[in-house]
């Protein structure tokens, strides 16, 4: 039987030969993220299975990422409540405040590799697929035993195929794909499904710009998102050769195809990530806050772009750009590039590394009828803020071409007048 | 090992979210208080239970019957199916499930059926009878027939043993003797 990647990747880790869309199967986890929201949870169930040690500490990354540093008094006595758990259990996968990031950005700084089966407490764990793994969000139950036995149990997914079919404009990012990917299918349509990415632009792409559109494939139900791993992917890791990928003529239950070459950048309008509309569309909107970080965008990549933008320019008087590196590691890579200085030079906010207010909480949440354009993932009615406040999703491009007009304006305008400098 | 499940049936439409099965402000005051949560079951879809402890459980309804995405939303948390499960619900069968809310539902030892068609089959107040284990749902009253997917391998001992964390303490508390 020809074999999707997925299916590959569930068969190996569940020891069979042959997995088919619907079996339950038991498979082995390589890679475990356990983040500030769900540790404490996690590790009281832990305590609560009477386990007599942790199979694979060594496996497990705990991240400090939605609220740091602490600001309450609770949130700090729930992360040395992990602190001390991990010390006890002799977890050196603790990430010290100061030595921390997104919990999924750090999965991707050299731990998660292709073909591992990788997951997380929290839903944005898709985003390994970038990595060429299998990833995708559990809860704190499944994390306790997941340390406890070294395996958790998995629905074989269907898996449908997107193919990219020539190479995006400049001033077109992943971003925008994975916006563009929103749109597909209606917003239940993906439930439960693997959607695996093709096309010779997905094997052209940064590890970067995968991980924003594996992040993303989150926001459409689907159980993961994969990009085939490849040379760059190894190159990135400093490995060798990868060689894993779907076999050709393997069966999908579904084909979809995505033409960049007549893409624009998009945004995903209040309050829904499918709502996607082209920037230009949208051009005029007030905002009066603008913010570069997350998961999904909080990557050297994407500050460089927004640097493009921003290089001799400065914020709009009106308006707030927040910058939050997506770790210590980005943080410390884009100070020693100069862009620290840049982005605050221009006016901006930077922040150190974490989830800030992307979630709703954190550094940068926005007041009463405020609107924001970021790179973060989510849009939902008061994700950001109280429900009169809305956020609306694109590049970091797009994000900074409105930080520096004060309204929502095409970043071709900006990178235009660039090039004829 | 029981894995039929039968009840009178309330019948919902197509994506009831993980808020319109009870409001977040409810999981805020009950905790994962299942009993607690339970109260307040489909309180946000039945405007006449607004505000009234136990509207829906008083009902009597033992099995409930959904669309596509029945618990979706995207959240995580284990509210929303413990809020069926305290609202004296024995069975959940849908056309398809969001996938955070059915590993939850697993996990928590909550029987469900993923039933394609079932929506055409079942009305309020009928009783339905499933077999998790076969997939197998009769339609008691109106004598219909369905074949959904059964729950296989350790998803089915999972849901028996009254879900995961139960199911592990038991085994490793075995692999210690």
């Amino acid at each position: 039987m020809k074999k999707t990647i997925v299916e590959k990747i569930i068969a190996n880790h569940a020891g069979m030969e042959e997995v088919y869309p619907g079996d339950i199967v038991d498979v082995r986890v390589d890679r475990l993220m356990i983040n500030d929201s769900n540790g404490p949870t996690t590790f009281k169930n832990f305590n609560e299975l009477g386990a007599k040690e942790i199979r694979n500490p060594e496996n497990i990354l705990v991240a400090i990422d939605h609220r740091v540093p602490p600001w309450e008094a609770k949130q700090a006595d729930n992360i040395n409540f992990c602190r001390t758990f991990c010390r006890e259990h002799k977890m050196t996968g603790f990430r010290e405040i100061g030595r921390n990031g997104i919990g999924h950005q750090m999965m991707c700084e050299g731990f998660v590799r292709p073909g591992e089966i990788a997951v997380g407490t929290d839903s944005h764990s898709t985003m390994y697929g970038g990595m060429g793994a299998l990833g995708c969000g559990i809860n704190s139950a499944d994390a306790a035993v997941i340390m406890a036995e070294g395996t958790m149990w998995m629905m074989v997914p269907e898996s449908c195929l997107v193919t990219l079919k020539g190479r995006p404009r400049k001033g077109v990012t992943a971003k925008d794909i994975a916006l563009k990917l929103q749109t597909l299918a209606s917003v239940d349509h993906f439930i439960y499904k693997a959607i695996e990415i093709t096309g010779d632009y997905a094997h052209e792409m940064s590890v970067a710009s995968r991980l924003v559109i594996a992040n993303m494939l989150c926001e459409t139900g689907a159980k993961c998102g994969i990009l085939p791993p490849d040379q760059i992917v190894a190159d990135y890791l400093g490995e060798g050769v990868c060689t894993l990928a779907s076999d050709p003529g393997a069966e999908y239950s579904e084909y979809y195809e995505i033409d960049l070459d007549d893409l624009e950048p998009v945004l995903a309008c209040p309050h829904a990530t499918n709502n996607v509309k082209t920037v230009s569309e949208v051009e005029g909107v007030k905002i009066n806050q603008a913010f570069l970080g997350s998961c999904t965008n909080g990557r050297i990549e994407d500050f460089l772009q927004a640097a493009e933008v921003l290089r001799g320019r400065k914020v709009h008087p009106e308006v707030r750009l927040i910058v939050v590196p997506g770790s210590q590691n980005v943080y410390l890579e884009m100070t020693r590039m100069g862009l620290t200085e840049l982005f605050v030079e221009s006016g901006a906010m930077v922040l150190s590394s974490g989830c800030a207010s992307c979630g709703g909480f954190g550094p940068g949440v926005i007041g009463s009828n405020e609107v924001c354009i970021s790179t973060t993932n989510r849009n939902w009615q008061g994700r950001m803020g109280p429900k009169s406040s809305s956020v609306y999703l694109g590049s970091a491009y797009s994000v900074a071409a409105a930080a520096v007009a004060g309204k929502i304006e095409s970043p071709w305008k900006y990178l235009a007048e660039r090039s004829k400098i | 090992m029981n894995t039929t499940f039968s009840g009178k049936t309330y019948v919902t439409g197509n994506n009831v979210t993980a808020y319109q099965i009870s409001y977040n402000t409810r999981w805020k005051e009950c905790g994962t208080d299942a009993e607690a949560l339970g109260q307040w079951l489909f309180e946000p879809i039945i405007p006449e239970i607004a505000g009234i402890p136990n509207g829906f459980k008083d009902k009597g309804y033992e099995v409930v019957v959904s669309g596509v995405d029945f618990g979706g939303g995207f959240k995580s948390n284990d509210h929303p199916v413990l809020t069926v499960k305290g609202g004296g619900i024995k069975l959940i069968i849908a056309e398809k499930f969001n996938r955070i809310f059915f590993r939850n539902a697993i996990n928590l030892g909550m029987p469900v059926i993923i039933c394609p068609g079932i929506l055409e089959m079942a009305h309020e107040g009928d009783i339905l009878e499933g077999d998790i284990a076969t997939g197998e749902v009769k339609n008691l009253t109106t004598g219909m027939m369905i074949q959904g997917r059964p729950l296989s391998g350790r998803a089915l001992d999972l849901v028996t043993a009254g879900g995961l964390l139960p199911y592990w303490k038991k085994k490793l508390n075995e692999k210690k003797k």
